[in-house]
């Protein structure tokens, strides 16, 4: 990352945070580039996850392993800086919030947590925030350049699936796969494509506007449920491609058939650590059997690392080595 | 004939200073009448759009007569984003506002006290909260517009005859 991009993320931070904690981490001597949490705590120790590590931050900005030495959160610097998150004007996330999250400017991530007023078995707003994670929006361009090459089919794509457990990147490489397929280049020509993004994570929009770079061809839906809006998305701005986060229900799957037989190409994501696993799921493993995907990626084992990719009959077309550099990791 | 012309000048002083005070009382209403409206624009920006507290301050700022420096220097401070909470700019606004030329004199203490109110209230709470403060707010300011309009017939009409009669009585001890 760039100095001054180094910088902008930084202050883009520090100025969501309370006085006293804008103070602490301003101190810190810490690279943002690798800074991934912050975690904000009523009465508890402020920590960060830097470089895939947790740390407790004392009060002069020192990073410590041991709680006692951090910085304890207070209420007031808990309320001061929800103010500062949702820009004096709590009233307007409430939609956002009543789904445990707020995304800012640079598409950082604000959870929340704390008591949820709930009627008639929905929730219906939250009371007293007394737990933030500010996730950092993390935005790795280049990390699908291995992959395209396996999912392309000259100047259109398989449709794909991507598999991997939790946190081992597949919406950072969904990312970058809608940037590159969107833009075109190495000899492909860019395609429209619509995404359909239900938790804000793939364009991470604030105010509408995407924060993260999704290509110069892409619609986005922002915290659009996946079923209605990929219909509404193929009635509208006629997609060749659309993107999906994280399917897994009886409704994405039936509207995900819909769109594919407009002759629209899809690529998805879903939560699973094996092709075994898709299979032995009831709405996912017809989709197998059935041969709907013409591309699965397995990520796995590290975040971020390709184990393999198979075509629609499960015969792997690339294993891990194929992706070599960086220890084998795309993101 | 000297005499007389100063005996006029005194009288019309007298006059002329309970016309200001009368004034005061007018001008009173007008910005609690302001500020009345400003708080229903806050309530329909939040109610139908659930507009941003920002782009809001700056539409009263530059809706607003009276108060536009004030809702204009309170969006400006909060776009710097230095830190500072909402009720801590809105709270030296309003101590601003209330020294500026003639509202130092219309401004009541109960006027900036719910002015300052009003700021700690503010964008801190969820929409349905919000809206019932702001309502809550709004009766409580339809009231004083009330009481002052009330007080404004009796005190402006006494504020202009005490005025004329005391440039009179000054006239008459003087000449």
């Amino acid at each position: 990352m760039k100095k001054g991009q180094h910088d902008h993320r930084r202050e883009e931070i520090l100025q969501i945070l309370s006085v006293r904690l804008r103070r602490i981490l301003e101190y810190a001597d810490i690279d943002y580039a690798h800074l991934q949490e912050i975690r904000i705590r009523i009465g508890a120790p402020l920590m960060i996850l830097y470089r895939g590590e947790e740390y407790f931050v004392t009060e002069k900005g020192g990073l410590a392993s041991h709680p006692a030495d951090a910085h304890t959160v207070t209420l007031a610097e808990l309320r001061e800086t929800m103010e500062f998150v949702s820009n004096y004007s709590l009233y307007a996330f409430e939609e956002e919030l009543r789904h445990g999250f707020v995304t800012i400017q640079g598409g950082h991530r604000v959870g929340v947590a704390g008591k949820m007023i709930v009627e008639r078995n929905q929730i219906k707003s939250i009371r007293h925030i007394s737990f933030l994670n500010i996730r950092l929006a993390h935005q790795v361009l280049g990390c699908a350049d291995r992959l395209l090459p396996y999912v392309r089919r000259g100047d259109s794509l398989y449709h794909t699936l991507i598999i991997s457990p939790p946190r081992c990147g597949k919406t950072t490489l969904l990312r970058d796969m809608i940037r590159q397929l969107s833009n075109g280049g190495n000899g492909c020509k860019g395609m429209t494509v619509g995404v359909v993004d239900e938790r804000s994570e793939l364009g991470a929009c604030y105010l509408g506007r995407p924060q993260n770079d999704l290509g110069c061809r892409t619609d986005i839906l922002d915290c659009c449920p996946k079923e209605e809006g990929m219909m509404m998305l193929v009635r509208s701005m006629a997609p060749k491609v659309i993107a999906v986060d994280e399917i897994g229900s009886r409704s994405d799957v039936e509207a995900l058939e819909y769109v594919m037989n407009c002759g629209v190409r899809v690529v998805a994501t879903v939560h699973g650590d094996s092709m075994e696993d898709i299979e032995n799921k009831p709405v996912m493993g017809r989709l197998v059997k059935e041969r709907i995907f013409q591309r699965y990626v397995l990520l796995g084992g590290q975040a971020g690392k390709i184990q393999a990719v198979f075509d629609e009959r499960g015969s792997c077309l690339a294993w891990e080595k194929d992706f070599a550099g960086m220890g084998g990791r795309v993101c | 004939m000297l005499k007389l012309a100063g005996a006029c000048l005194v009288i019309a002083g007298g006059a002329g200073i309970g016309w200001y005070m009368a004034q005061l009382y007018a001008l009173r209403i007008r910005l609690l009448r302001e500020l009345n409206q400003a708080i229903q624009l806050l309530y329909g920006e939040i109610e139908y759009a659930a507009t941003d507290m920002v782009e809001i301050l700056w539409l009263l700022g530059e809706r607003g007569e009276y108060f536009r420096p004030f809702f204009g220097q309170v969006a400006r401070s909060l776009e710097e984003r230095n830190g500072e909470p909402l009720y801590h700019i809105w709270e030296r606004e309003a101590d601003r506002l209330s020294r500026t030329g003639e509202n130092r004199l219309a401004f009541t203490r109960e006027d900036i006290r719910f002015l300052k109110g009003l700021g700690k209230n503010l964008g801190n709470v969820d929409r349905a909260t919000q809206l019932h403060t702001l309502g809550s707010f709004q009766r409580q300011l339809e009231g004083m517009i009330a009481q002052a309009e009330e007080s404004c017939r009796g005190q402006a009409k006494i504020c202009r005859v005490v005025g004329t009669v005391g440039g009179l009585l000054t006239a008459v001890l003087l000449f």
